[in-house]
C-alpha cells in the first residue's frame, strides 16, 4: 500500500513508524491497566519496554535462521552491493513467532532480574503486547508483506507500490484480518481478566493466537516462505505451541493431584 | 541516593543518543546508547533509586532507541534502494551492450 511515509522531510519505512505508534499505545495501555489493577506502573513499563526490544531481536533472529540458506547463497552480494544486502536482510524481514518468543524470554528474564512474579503483571502486559502486535500487522499491510492468496472477491486489495507483494492482482488482506483479530483479542483478554481473574492470560493468548494463525495461514499467498508436509513453518510452530501448552497443563494437573493425595 | 551514578549515566546516554539522530547512519549509535541507557536506568531502580533524573533518563533513552532505530532503518532502506537501482542500471547496460 504505502511502504514509505514522508515525515519531517525524511522518508521513513511505514512498518517502523506504525510499529512505533503501536508500541507507544501499548505502553499507554499498560500504564492505564496497571493503575486500574493497582500494579506497580514502573515495573510494568520496564518489563514491557525490554519485552519490545526482545520482540525485535527475536523476530530478526528467527528470520535469519529461516533465511539462512538464502543468506549463504547470496553472500557474494555483501561484497558487491552491501546496501542491497543490508536492505534485504537487516531492514526487511521479521518472523512474528520469533518476536513472540523474544517478548516472552525478555519479559521473564527482566521480571526475574527485578525479583518479581511476572504472572502478577499479565493483566496489564499482555493486552499491551497484543495491541503492539496488531499495529505490527497494520505495518505489514502498508509494506505489502505477509499478503494473502489471490482472490476475485470484493474484499481483495491491490498492492501496487509494494516491493514484496505481486502487482495488478487482488489479494486477500490477511494482514488486516490478523490486526483486527489482535484488537478484538485485547478486549477479550481484558474481559477474561474481569470475569475469570484466576485464568492464565498468557495461555489464553497463546492458544487463541496459535489456532488463529494455523487457520489464517491457509489464506496466505506468500508461498516463498516454504512449507513442509503441506503446512507452513508458522503452522508447525502453532502446532508445537498448542502441544507444549497441553503437555505443560497435563504436568501441572498431575502435580496438583499428587499433592492432593 | 543508591544508583545515582547509573541514573545520571542513563540521562547522559539518552542526551548523546538524541544528538546522534541527526547524522544519518550514526543513528545506530543512538540505538546502542539507548539500550545501554535503558539497562542502566532499570539497574538504578533495582538498587532503590526513585529520583526524577532516573525516570527522565529512562524516557530519553527509550525515545533515543525508538527514533534511532527508525532513522537507521530508513538509512539502510535508502542505501538498499540506491544499491538496487545501481544494480538495475548495471543490468540494463549489460542488456543494451
Amino acid at each position: 500500500m504505502f511502504p514509505n511515509i514522508s515525515l519531517f522531510g525524511r522518508v521513513l519505512p511505514s512498518y517502523g513508524v506504525v510499529s512505533v505508534i503501536g508500541f507507544i499505545l501499548g505502553i499507554l495501555l499498560v500504564i492505564i491497566l496497571s493503575k486500574h489493577y493497582g500494579i506497580n506502573v514502573y515495573d510494568s513499563v520496564e518489563i514491557f519496554t525490554f519485552g519490545g526490544i526482545g520482540a525485535v531481536v527475536g523476530a530478526k533472529i528467527l528470520y535469519i535462521i529461516v533465511s539462512f540458506p538464502e543468506i549463504v547463497s547470496n553472500i557474494d552480494l555483501l561484497k558487491e552491493n552491501p546496501g542491497s544486502f543490508l536492505y534485504a536482510y537487516l531492514a526487511g524481514g521479521m518472523v512474528f513467532y520469533g518476536g513472540l518468543f523474544g517478548v516472552i524470554t525478555f519479559s521473564f528474564y527482566v521480571a526475574k532480574w527485578f525479583n518479581i512474579d511476572i504472572r502478577d503483571y499479565y493483566s496489564s502486559l499482555i493486552p499491551g503486547y497484543v495491541l503492539f502486535a496488531g499495529f505490527g500487522r497494520i505495518g505489514c499491510f502498508l509494506t505489502g508483506c505477509c499478503y494473502g492468496a489471490q482472490t476475485d472477491s470484493s474484499h481483495g486489495m491491490m498492492f501496487q507500490l509494494s516491493q514484496i507483494a505481486p502487482h495488478d492482482v487482488y489479494l486477500i488482506p490477511t494482514q488486516l484480518y490478523e490486526a483486527m483479530f489482535d484488537f478484538f483479542l485485547v478486549l477479550v483478554i481484558i474481559a477474561f481478566n474481569k470475569i475469570l481473574p484466576q485464568i492464565n492470560l498468557l495461555k489464553v493468548y497463546l492458544y487463541s493466537y496459535a489456532v488463529f494463525r494455523f487457520v489464517i495461514e491457509f489464506y496466505r499467498g506468500d508461498d516463498y516462505r516454504g512449507s513442509f508436509l503441506h503446512l507452513s513453518t508458522s503452522q508447525w510452530i502453532s502446532v508445537f505451541v498448542v502441544i507444549t501448552l497441553l503437555f505443560v497443563g497435563c504436568i501441572n494437573k498431575s502435580k496438583k493431584l499428587t499433592k492432593a493425595v | 541516593m543508591p544508583g545515582h551514578g547509573k541514573a545520571v549515566a542513563s540521562l547522559v546516554l539518552g542526551i548523546i543518543g538524541v544528538v546522534f539522530w541527526w547524522f544519518g547512519y550514526s543513528s545506530i549509535v543512538s540505538l546502542i546508547l539507548g539500550v545501554i541507557g535503558l539497562f542502566l536506568a532499570s539497574s538504578s531502580r533495582k538498587e532503590g533509586n526513585a529520583e526524577g533524573i532516573r525516570t527522565a533518563g529512562f524516557v530519553l533513552c527509550l525515545i533515543s532507541t525508538i527514533v534511532g532505530g527508525i532513522i537507521f532503518a530508513a538509512c539502510v532502506a535508502c542505501a538498499g534502494a540506491i544499491g538496487a537501482s545501481s544494480g538495475c542500471a548495471a543490468l540494463s547496460e549489460i542488456a543494451n551492450s
